[in-house]
């Protein structure tokens, strides 16, 4: 009764944790699992996986690599990660029962581990697998039992582990020592010699002799090492919990005999020390909100979300320039980039583009922008540089499919076009320009084609962001009609508090068919007009009748703080945050 | 080259082979001829081919459900390749054979398809077998044809009798750093030299045996060493020095622009780890650049251009002139000679190359500048300085072939060449009969012929070596990230 009572809560802690730990995923980290799947790409293609068997720990890579593709969908993504995380408990469970630890929460502390260093968007479930697999063959090991079966199954065994799980395969070893040390009956020392040799002589032949990688890579390969963050302490806590718990069990079992035979925690209330410190460990440690919505806007913008997108920028805090820049292309998009852009967290004109920097995340994000602008040739060239940098990768590839295509380079995009084919998930996208490619036809009735060929540079200028706004007046030189070009130049003018240039602009919005002025612009006219006493618009255009009441109240409000800036701040924030004279007055630049 | 067989008809003779194949397997049919060459993948049609080249393997690019191809010489027995997808994979062994016998002959491919029940048999292609071997190896680096950043890069060697393709140096063995500027004296393995940059920079020099890593650069120098130039003697290296600046273009066809902003030529002793220049070479008002000596070593070819601002890039013209050099005393003329200037030509020379023989002078031209591989227009030109009559040769394309270099024999180049798609830089290789004619270029073959459909780097700065390069990443990791000796400039000679 007893027995069975304890398996049934054992059973119900586990399926609470797991199912908490499978929601985590798919709600609080659905956006970076989504950003792995759009930063590496999966082929069916020999060519594809072959280079995998050029490194130890490359077919848990493979493996890896196969089931992030399935991430485009938060759920299975989040599922697939909780699967495997199962399998390490499930697995850690038995090497344990071989130490005679018995306590189901010893095994769900890996679990701990592995979901804060997978909280990290630099983490990649290829590094859980081959820690399964390690675990998975120490188990096997651990169970046979004469000296020459393992002879017969270590030695070839353990090489093969090393082949398939790399690095993960030294804690492998370091368990399987210290079972033949502590727990075997017969003991023998020639295995643990063989098994030590073992794990310094294959590493190293391996790195000389048969694969040409670095001998850094020889033994580390397939550890998390890329993330700089305090979660990389997740992965030593990790290696270490093994073998500390083996021995800490081993010697509070030799001195306290009997009565804490087989040390178990007391489950119900272990199990809810762990869920809750596990839990805080975890919010505290490893998990950054931040990122996480900074990726879910990306994410987002990149389905052309544009109302989520905002909706997620409007609750980021602090100020990043990546989520105003990615803010301010949704305003735009949904027509609002010149109504409501000090509705949103604003950085100054900076926050329109983003610098170009030679790391794996600017090109891929700022790519966007330009493309949207028309501006072909440094879409591709951000795309391109983000491949390079990022490999192969969807976003990569569909961008610079779709610029090759604008620019007439239909040979390039045909070999962009080909890798795409080769995937589960976009062989469908990739098939529609291939029959473009077939009926060149189709491609001048594609509109998107059709309007970016239009928008194509004619008059050629270099790229520069260092003044971002004559780079706008050189896409407008090109081509006047590019309206994101115009408002992009008008957002400039705003953030940068450039009146005068604000007003010689005026004449362009009959251009572009504005029946009204947007407000924010509105906004800054009026400043204008107050300070130089004329009137700054063409004949047509007036400011409303509401944003000159509007400014009659800014004006009242703002006098009876004269002398206080910081009380007329706070003051004039919440009926005029959004405004561009209260980014005039209390903006001061980052 | 001269055909050997009496049938002019290549529809008899491949009607004759088609005969005896399938006329003893009862299985005749007569096929349906197409009046034309099936297209294949890559292009080995009408090309002169070295006798110790890898095997040709392409892909037919027809429709069809089986194929079938003949490969055969006049003096050797039939080779047959069947392929139910297109591929044709030939064996190595038996294509290794059938050029060893058949060195100076015609070498035919004959390609019957099969769809609908019909066999369909095209006009037979014709190749040529020089006698003239190519060097076994061919080094290059590999790199995504980038703009600014680099990820995985390395140096490889492969070897042209077979697929067979090592590393020599990769980055991954000096911590993710930039290689470029693989050099060898007189296509020797053993007498070469790269430059790293950014972590672990400097130039390993390989030589008498040893490895050095050098610092070229000095406090008299623009920069440390740049593109490089083994004397002949295998003690000097001539090096440009430059300061650079790359920009990118805004309308279609057009991606990166290169251009010095100073540029000098120095001479390195490699003897010595020193460093000395000529007025000649480093005047204050010119760009000089892209040395290349002589075989005999007597004579430093080099490009020089007037000294622009950026602005004015597309103004900027290289002539090509040459300096006396004396290897014993270390001086350079006091005169440079210009063999050939862009005002004559109206465009801007680069990469000058002399033949093994010294009669020939291959280079590139553009309309302006020098950085070629970024210029669509850029073509190779050869000038015979014996006639001094300047051609273009009819190897080129309409997308731009750049870098290049000759075979230790002189008989082969290759050359880079952008003509696949644009944008993926290729190796090409021609034949050259001494006199002033090339062949038509072939690609540089792979085990398998869609390589290039996927393959997403660039084959950068291939060079010919004569023999495999004892040097592997591992060997050379050892002195990569050692500190650089710091080469000293001495005073220039007046």
């Amino acid at each position: 009764m007893k027995k069975n009572n304890a398996s049934v809560i054992n059973s119900l802690f586990l399926a609470i944790f797991f199912v908490l730990h499978y929601l985590y995923f798919a709600l609080f980290c659905r956006y970076h699992l989504g950003f792995q799947e759009q930063t590496q790409l999966f082929r069916f293609s020999s060519d594809y996986f072959l280079p995998f068997l050029s490194k130890p720990g490359g077919l848990s890579e493979y493996a890896g690599t196969f089931l992030i593709q399935f991430y485009q969908n938060s759920w299975v993504g989040a599922g697939i990660v909780t699967l495997v995380s199962i399998a390490l408990f499930l697995v850690t469970r038995n090497v344990f029962k071989k130490f005679n630890i018995q306590g189901i929460c010893w095994s769900v502390i890996p679990i701990v581990f592995i979901t804060a260093l997978q909280s990290h968007h630099h983490y990649y479930i290829s590094s859980t697998i081959a820690l399964v697999l390690a675990l998975g063959f120490t188990l096997i090991y651990l169970h046979v039992k004469s000296f020459q079966n393992r002879l017969i199954i270590g030695i070839p065994g353990w090489i093969i582990l090393y082949i398939l799980a790399a690095a993960y395969s030294f804690l492998s070893l370091v368990i399987i020592l210290l079972y033949e040390i502590l727990e075997r009956k017969e003991k023998n020392p020639v295995i643990s010699g063989i098994f030590l040799i073992m794990g310094i002589a294959v590493p190293f032949i391996a790195s000389w002799y048969i694969w040409q990688i670095s001998t850094k890579d020889a033994w580390t390969f397939l550890f998390p090492l890329q993330i700089q963050t305090n979660v990389k302490w997740n992965l030593p806590a990790l290696l270490l919990y093994y073998p500390v718990a083996v021995i800490v069990h081993k010697l509070a079992f030799a001195f306290i005999v009997n009565k804490f035979q087989g040390i178990r925690f007391r489950t119900i209330f272990s199990g809810m020390v762990i869920l809750v410190l596990g839990g805080w460990w975890i919010q505290s440690k490893a998990y950054d909100a931040k990122t996480e919505i900074m990726l879910g806007i990306d994410y987002q913008v990149c389905r052309g979300r544009w109302d989520d997108a905002l909706y997620l920028s409007s609750h980021y805090p602090g100020s990043n320039r990546v989520v105003t820049y990615y803010t301010n292309l949704a305003l735009f998009n949904r027509g609002q980039l010149l109504q409501n852009l000090f509705g949103y967290n604003q950085i100054g004109s900076n926050g329109l583009f983003l610098s170009w920097e030679t790391n794996n995340l600017t090109p891929l994000f700022g790519m966007e922008l330009y493309y949207q602008m028309g501006y072909t040739n440094e879409a591709f060239r951000w795309a391109f540089e983000a491949m390079v940098a990022n490999g192969l990768n969807p976003r990569s590839l569909r961008m610079l499919v779709l610029s090759s295509l604008v620019n007439e380079d239909t040979v390039i995009a045909s070999k962009y076009i080909t890798l795409l084919e080769q995937t589960f998930f976009y062989r469908q996208w990739a098939k529609k320009y291939r029959s473009y490619l077939m009926h060149p036809e189709k491609l001048d009735l594609d509109k998107e084609i059709a309007l970016k060929r239009n928008l194509r540079m004619t008059s050629d200028f270099w790229a520069d962001d260092k003044d971002f706004d004559k780079l706008l007046l050189l896409i407008l030189y090109n081509h006047p009609e590019n309206i994101m070009a115009f408002e992009y130049h008008i957002a400039c003018l705003l953030l940068e508090k450039n009146l005068d240039a604000l007003a010689k602009e005026a004449e362009r919005f009959s251009q572009f068919g504005y029946r009204y002025l947007p407000k924010n612009y509105e906004e800054a006219i009026l400043v204008y007009e107050a300070l130089h006493r004329k009137n700054a618009l063409p004949a047509g255009y007036y400011v409303s009748r509401e944003t000159q009441n509007r400014f009659s109240r800014y004006l009242e409000k703002l006098g009876k703080y004269r002398n206080d800036p910081s009380a007329a701040a706070n003051a004039l924030y919440k009926d005029f945050g959004n405004t561009f004279w209260y980014y005039m007055n209390f903006y001061k630049g980052e | 080259m001269k055909v050997i067989f009496p049938f002019r008809d290549n529809y008899l003779w491949t009607f004759l082979i088609f005969f005896m194949v399938f006329a003893c397997s009862g299985r005749y049919e007569k096929p349906v001829p197409v009046e034309r060459q099936p297209e294949i993948f890559p292009d080995y049609t009408d090309v002169v081919l070295p006798p110790n080249i890898a095997p040709l393997r392409f892909q037919i690019k027809e429709g069809g459900e089986k194929f079938l191809v003949k490969i055969y010489t006049d003096s050797t027995r039939v080779l047959t390749v069947h392929t139910g997808n297109g591929i044709v994979r030939i064996p190595a062994n038996a294509w290794k054979s059938l050029l060893y016998k058949s060195k100076g002959e015609d070498i035919y491919f004959a390609v019957w398809s099969r769809r609908g029940g019909k066999w369909y048999t095209y006009k037979t292609i014709r190749n040529h077998i020089a006698s003239e071997r190519i060097d076994s190896f061919l080094v290059y680096r590999l790199i995504d044809p980038g703009y600014e950043i680099w990820n995985n890069m390395g140096i490889y060697q492969r070897c042209l009798e077979n697929f067979t393709e090592k590393p020599v140096m990769i980055n991954s063995f000096s911590d993710g750093n930039c290689m470029n500027c693989h050099s060898f004296c007189q296509n020797k393995s053993n007498l070469m030299l790269f430059h790293m940059r950014a972590r672990n920079a400097g130039t390993i020099v390989y030589r008498n045996g040893e490895l050095h890593k050098v610092n070229t650069k000095t406090e008299k120098t623009i920069s440390p060493g740049v593109y490089p130039a083994w004397h002949p003697g295998g003690r000097y290296v001539a090096f440009s020095v430059n300061r650079i600046i790359q920009r990118f273009h805004s309308v279609k066809d057009k991606k990166i622009e290169v251009q010095d902003t100073l540029s000098d030529i120095v001479l390195y002793d490699a003897q010595t780890n020193t460093l000395t220049t000529s007025p000649v070479l480093s005047s204050a008002d010119r760009f000089e650049t892209f040395p290349a000596w002589s075989p005999d070593g007597k004579f430093l070819y080099y490009c020089s251009a007037k000294a622009l601002p950026p602005q004015e890039f597309n103004k900027i013209k290289y002539d090509l002139l040459r300096v006396s050099f004396d290897a014993n005393t270390r001086k350079f003329g006091t005169e440079a000679d210009t063999i050939l200037s862009s005002a004559k030509t109206g465009m801007s020379i680069s990469f000058p190359r002399v033949s093994p023989d010294g009669r020939f002078i291959l280079f590139c031209m553009s309309v302006y500048g020098n950085f070629t591989i970024w210029h669509r227009e850029s073509d190779l030109y050869l000038f015979d300085l014996v006639t001094g009559s300047m051609a273009r040769p009819d190897i080129n394309s309409d997308q731009a072939e750049s870098y290049h270099s000759w075979s230790s024999n002189g008989h082969w180049i290759v050359f880079s060449s952008r003509r696949i798609n644009g944008l993926y830089t290729m190796p090409f290789f021609a034949y050259f009969d001494g006199e002033g004619h090339f062949s038509k270029p072939f690609l540089l073959p792979q085990a398998n012929p869609l390589f290039y459909d996927l393959f997403m780097k660039s084959f950068n700065v291939p060079e010919f070596v004569t023999s495999e390069i004892n040097l592997s990443p591992r060997i050379l990791a050892g002195i990569a990230k050692k500190e650089a000796e710091k080469t000293v400039y001495v005073e220039k000679e007046e």
